[in-house]
């Protein structure tokens, strides 16, 4: 694919390395002719300084043939005129923003083909704030993530003493559980993936990734691990962006502080929030914390701009007796760095933002996208089209299907029912298809799979 | 169906430069609205990509059938062109497709249209056939051999 990106800044950097190491011709567009220069020497990709609106450095930067656009410069208006431009001059057929200001996200009306022609608004902001808010919905889970508007998840567990399934064999858990149903779509252990079979027996620290309907999400989730109270005190640092849009969405239901050390923003913090607390600090500060009851915290969540504050904090705020700690972590090298130590879950912006992208870049009809494991994994829900003529997939059982080993088809959602595969469940055309791949290098027969025959009308 | 009625001679170009995937259906839709001003080719447009999306029209040995269902159309309406130089269109085989034959059917498209497409398909399996297309020099040559199909 062709795809242009506008924005060398941190998310356009990030996108364009990813995009770049799965065969996309790629091009990136910024004023700063240092930062494509940074960008240029590490990664194989085209650069064009300019201003990403203006209709001539479009035309420079190949727009004309370009498949997709995505515009992710700073500035919300730059990048809602550049999908206009595109849209009437090029026609590029895919066009995403993206939109930070919550004043242009609430009107949606605004980004219709005869208004503000974008395809796909992104928020990093939005989707970070939510990765995190289904963190804490699930105290224990090391990644929940949503398919078909939530009613699937993919969760992520480590296997921990006091779960009933520890020790024993994967098919127990029917014996186990008979009315509910799941799949268990791969193993990590040590960090190495297994390939889960019926007689696999589940080990202390296996990280155990299951496909479940939402509504059974927390009992598959008890059979691996004692699951703990849910929780109850949050304690936010960094009053920024994605602090406290997860302030709001959390203060109704939860007890929530929030330090700010700006107190202008702080502040503003405290005008905007209802039930927030808003502390002016440093986050690291051992004695705010303390006061702070940093003890009686359940969830201690590092969410500033920088990396190094972020994981300062959250060691010392576990150090200080807080159950749980998230940290943010830009730098893929410290998310190395911090995944087994003290801190519990490392949070990394750019895999949480990746996957909506990624859906649109990914050929078939792909609704969803989560990049897993540092990228090496994948999890997709694609729609099955046609007939047992025209698709490879529709007609036919599961067991049927060629499937690379490592790929599991988990789920299908049919007519807004969800329905956990087994050998013998046929998919029928429109089939909301979720699957999971433990080596992402084989989502090229994946996409082969669900893309219809030459003679689908 | 007889081809000589989906089919007009300034419904084929030849030695067309487009250098993608994009530009090619933008020109093939652009040909549509210049036959048939009825039509949107922006329109034309988007319903080409969208179909592409769900699965490439490029048949094997550098041959597309990029084809979709048109709104209000009456009747089925085919473009051919070739190109002057191969486009990367994710065929099947990954060749570069040089020659292409566009169909768009009437909205409740039929077992007919289908056959159409079948047809296409076999027509352009034969080497000689593409043979002739792609050496072609004058339109009539080409609008003889494809409504014969």
């Amino acid at each position: 694919m062709k795809i242009l990106i506008l924005g060398a800044g941190q998310v356009g950097s990030s996108l364009a390395e990813n995009l770049a190491s799965e065969d996309n011709d790629i091009t990136v567009v910024d004023v700063d002719g240092r930062r494509l220069g940074v960008l240029q020497d590490r990664l194989d990709i085209r650069t064009v300084r300019g201003k990403g609106s203006h209709p001539d450095v479009l035309l420079k930067a190949g727009c004309d043939d370009a498949d997709m656009l995505i515009a992710v410069t700073n500035s919300d208006e730059t990048n809602m005129i550049a999908c206009q431009v595109a849209y009437t001059i090029f026609h590029t057929p895919t066009k995403i923003a993206r939109v930070r200001s919550n004043q242009y996200q609430i009107h949606p009306e605004l980004f219709t083909h005869d208004a503000l022609p974008v395809d796909v608004l992104i928020s990093p902001e939005q989707l970070v704030t939510d990765y995190i808010k289904r963190l804490i919905e699930y105290p224990g889970a090391l990644q929940v993530l949503d398919f078909a508007g939530g009613q699937v998840q993919l969760v992520a567990v480590r296997a921990f003493k006091g779960g009933p399934l520890l020790g024993h064999e994967l098919q127990e858990i029917r014996k186990h559980m008979p009315n509910i149903d799941t799949r268990v779509a791969a193993i990590y252990r040590k960090g190495r993936p297994i390939i889960p079979k019926g007689d696999t027996i589940i080990e202390e620290n296996d990280e155990v990734f299951f496909i479940v309907d939402r509504r059974n999400t927390r009992k598959v989730m008890s059979e691996l691990r004692r699951v703990g109270k849910p929780f109850k005190r949050i304690m936010i640092a960094g009053g920024g962006n994605i602090g406290q849009r997860l302030a709001r969405t959390l203060e109704g239901r939860l007890h929530v502080k929030i330090i700010e050390h700006n107190p202008a923003n702080a502040r503003m913090l405290s005008e905007e929030l209802e039930k927030t607390i808003v502390l002016l600090g440093d986050v690291s500060d051992e004695e705010l914390l303390i006061e702070e009851n940093i003890e009686g915290t359940d969830v201690f969540c590092a969410l500033t701009n920088d990396d190094e504050a972020n994981i300062m904090s959250a060691l010392l705020a576990k150090r200080l007796g807080a159950r749980k700690v998230m940290a943010l972590i830009n730098r893929a090298a410290y998310v190395d760095l911090v995944e087994s130590g003290e801190i519990d879950i490392a949070i990394s912006p750019q895999e949480a933002t990746i996957g909506s992208l990624l859906a649109h870049v990914r050929r078939g009809d792909v609704e969803m996208v989560h990049s897993l494991r540092k990228g090496a994994a994948e999890a997709i829900e694609a729609i099955a089209h046609g007939d047992k003529k025209t698709s490879k997939v529709v007609g036919r059982a599961v067991e049927d299907i060629p499937l690379l080993p490592g790929t599991t088809i988990g789920a299908i959602v049919r007519n807004g029912e969800v329905i956990i595969v087994h050998h013998d469940t046929v998919i029928e055309s429109d089939d909301h298809v979720i699957l999971f791949l433990v080596d992402k290098r084989h989502i090229i027969d994946v996409e082969r799979l669900f893309q219809v025959a030459v003679t689908f009308i | 169906m007889k081809f000589n009625n989906l089919l007009k001679l300034d419904q084929i170009r030849l030695n067309i430069t487009a250098g993608s995937k994009k530009k090619v259906l933008q020109v093939i839709s652009d040909i549509v609205a210049e036959n048939y001003p009825e039509y949107n080719a922006n329109k034309i447009f988007e319903l080409l990509i969208e179909r592409e999306r769900l699965g490439s029209t490029g048949i094997a040995h550098g041959v597309a059938l990029p084809h979709g269902r048109l709104p209000d159309c009456q009747e089925p309406i085919g473009i051919f062109i070739s190109l002057a130089e191969g486009v990367d269109f994710d065929a099947i085989d990954q060749e570069p497709v040089k020659l292409l034959f566009a169909l768009l059917v009437p909205e409740n498209s039929t077992q007919e249209h289908l056959e159409i497409l079948a047809r296409l398909a076999d027509f352009f399996r034969q080497d000689k056939n593409r043979q002739i297309l792609e050496n072609a020099t004058s339109p009539e040559t080409v609008y003889n051999l494809l409504i014969n199909i």
